[in-house]
């Protein structure tokens, strides 16, 4: 799975309530409309800014706190085509890849706003376009990769009929 | 062996539950099939329609427990018709585990005897890791996963690094097991457990009541932790009594003696000695950002509240009793309580408790998660500062973004409303 680009620089213990406000939950059942109250109070607006594939980039414990899966499920409605960070609240971690959302840890620091990226997955080989500099990061299990390929475990499972770990 | 690798109980109880050979390397996934399958209000809605577009019919009914804790009784008509919905399809697919009022769902598995020792639950709610209270591995999973653990009836896992902590010494008079979870959130912080599988050991640990450990283990889940574990002690065997049935409850004793040697055998990542501990209280807006209630003491609060699942039990709302007894709350404080549980409720109500919060002045809520998640019954309003035994205080999460929530021990909270500020409750409870 290879995704290119634009970086949207996010920092460090980011919550799931920063992502999507448990209100917002609660008066929207449709993700798609609820995709424009993405970062709502850190970043208004940015839904309408992201363009399909685009990646959000952070620091430590990205999307700590309450274990609301609506938090993957909007980032990924928004656009968002993966997620890169030091590393992510547990909860969120499977809540990603369960609804199809690409993750890769690795150290961001450097990392720019703006920055354009092509990220593969499979390989955890991230470019910075433009600058010629490459990092790696810790690819996921393959278990994980071909969910979060699939779309997510449902269609993973329609696919499959049953959980197939490799090896 | 590289410490974090280390096997433990949390690994020996998983291989008991996963398919296939495991190699016990972390980070590796494994399939498993849970016992039991937690599922609340929250999130029914979700399930529901997730389960209508996979067209599958639970096969394994008997493994769902199904709670009405968030949002009862409803605040809105949109949380009362899916309260009515909820009800319907519990009923349709004949769910025979459904607890609609009975409490937070936490204290009801506990309660029902679905915290089995060396059991693996998965839930849709994060504070499961109480389940380790009883030596029970509780997972927390999403809602999508909720609906395949209905449908295929397994999941999958990443094997966890391990972390180990030992507690020592006697909790001083005063100072209770959630004063002591807040210490150890103060200790690992956001990083140090995160995502790995933590058990505790320690006398400490060993004396702790089956309440206090329930609230133990589920303020464990803000340190971000895989799960937490502790050894079952007397209490929790006397607490299965009349629980579980004789002939399981032996069983289940015989198992786990058998798991006894699975403990690692190096010395304990960290080593805490509670004896001259004192009252701790986190501050906004992070449930890690704990302090000795010392360096608080003066905060002006405008509203307490006991109750949530690591504050709400028959020990909490005797302690308030405690702190309350023939005083009463001053008009410009508000304290909010709601027991844990229906069978916490009765208890309460019958050893005098209730009757002392309510001549002091108390608001007496039904058994559920009230407030602590926002979404209905005693909200604050902006500017209101809060001091709560729930578990999170994050901004927004119980009411206006402009509000500040402490968390404490409910003694603390008794003796900080009755203040108007927050304070050390020792001086309340002299014997």
């Amino acid at each position: 799975m290879i995704i290119e680009g634009r970086v949207w620089r996010f920092g460090d213990n980011i919550t799931t309530d920063a992502i999507i406000p448990a209100h917002r939950k609660q008066e929207h059942r449709d993700m798609v409309a609820m995709a424009r109250f993405l970062f709502e109070e850190m970043r208004p607006g940015l839904t309408s800014e992201i363009s399909p594939g685009d990646l959000v980039v952070a620091g430590v414990n990205f999307g700590c706190g309450s274990s609301r899966e609506a938090a993957a499920a909007i980032l990924k409605a928004a656009g968002v085509g993966g997620i890169l960070a030091k590393s992510f609240g547990r909860i969120f971690f499977r809540n990603a890849v369960n609804v199809g959302l690409a993750v890769l840890a690795l150290d961001t620091d450097g990392i720019a706003e703006g920055a354009r990226l092509r990220v593969d997955f499979r390989t955890g080989k991230v470019q910075v376009l433009g600058t010629g500099e490459e990092r790696w990061g810790k690819p996921l299990p393959r278990f994980l990769l071909e969910v979060a390929e699939a779309g997510g475990l449902l269609t993973y499972l329609k696919v499959h009929g049953d959980y197939r770990l490799s090896g | 062996m590289r410490r974090g690798d280390a096997k433990g109980l949390t690994r020996t109880i998983i291989e008991r539950f996963a398919e296939g050979g495991v190699r016990w390397q972390t980070g590796e996934v494994v399939i498993v099939s849970p016992d039991r399958l937690l599922i609340h209000d929250a999130y029914l809605t979700d399930i529901e329609s997730c389960l209508l577009t996979v067209g599958g019919r639970p096969r394994y009914p008997e493994k769902v427990v199904i709670a009405f804790d968030h949002a009862v009784p409803p605040s809105t008509v949109v949380q009362a018709n899916s309260l009515v919905k909820g009800l319907s399809f519990v009923r349709d697919q004949g769910f025979p585990y459904s607890y609609p009022f009975e409490g937070i769902c936490h204290q009801v598995m506990a309660e029902r005897g679905h915290f089995v020792p060396a059991s693996l639950v998965v839930a849709t709610d994060s504070h499961i890791v109480s389940a380790g209270a009883f030596g029970t591995l509780g997972i927390a999973i999403s809602p999508v996963e909720a609906v395949e653990v209905m449908v295929t009836g397994k999941t999958w896992l990443t094997i966890p690094e391990l972390v180990e902590i030992e507690i020592t010494g006697e909790l001083p008079g005063g100072v209770s097991a959630k004063d002591l979870s807040l210490l150890l959130l103060r200790l690992v912080g956001g990083e140090t457990a995160t995502g790995k599988a933590v058990e505790l050991w320690g006398s400490a640990v060993e004396d702790m009541g089956v309440d206090g450990r329930l609230t133990f283990c589920t303020m464990m889940a803000e340190s971000g932790c895989f799960s937490a574990l502790m050894f079952p002690n007397r209490a929790v065997w006397e607490f299965l009594q009349g629980r579980l049935d004789d002939s399981t409850l032996e069983v289940v004793k015989q198992d786990f003696l058998k798991l006894l040697g699975s403990r690692a055998e190096s010395p304990p990542d960290l080593r805490v000695d509670c004896s001259s501990l004192g009252p701790q209280v986190a501050a906004p807006f992070g449930p890690t950002n704990v302090h000795d209630v010392s360096e608080l003491e003066g905060e002006r609060i405008t509203q307490g509240f006991i109750g949530s699942c690591a504050g709400g039990r028959y020990e909490d709302l005797a302690i308030a009793a405690q702190v309350l007894r023939g005083k009463r709350i001053p008009p410009n404080a508000r304290l909010i309580v709601n027991p844990a549980s229906r069978e916490v409720a009765i208890r309460a109500l019958r050893s005098g408790v209730f009757e002392i919060l309510y001549e002091a002045g108390a608001i007496i809520l039904n058994p559920g998660c009230g407030l602590c998640g926002g979404f209905h019954q005693g909200l604050v309003a902006d500017g209101d500062v809060m001091i709560s035994t729930q578990t999170r205080n994050f901004k927004g999460r119980s009411g206006s973004s402009s509000a500040r929530i402490f968390l404490a021990s409910a003694a603390t909270v008794a003796a900080s409303v009755l203040e108007g500020v927050i304070c050390d409750p020792r001086r309340f409870l002299e014997p």
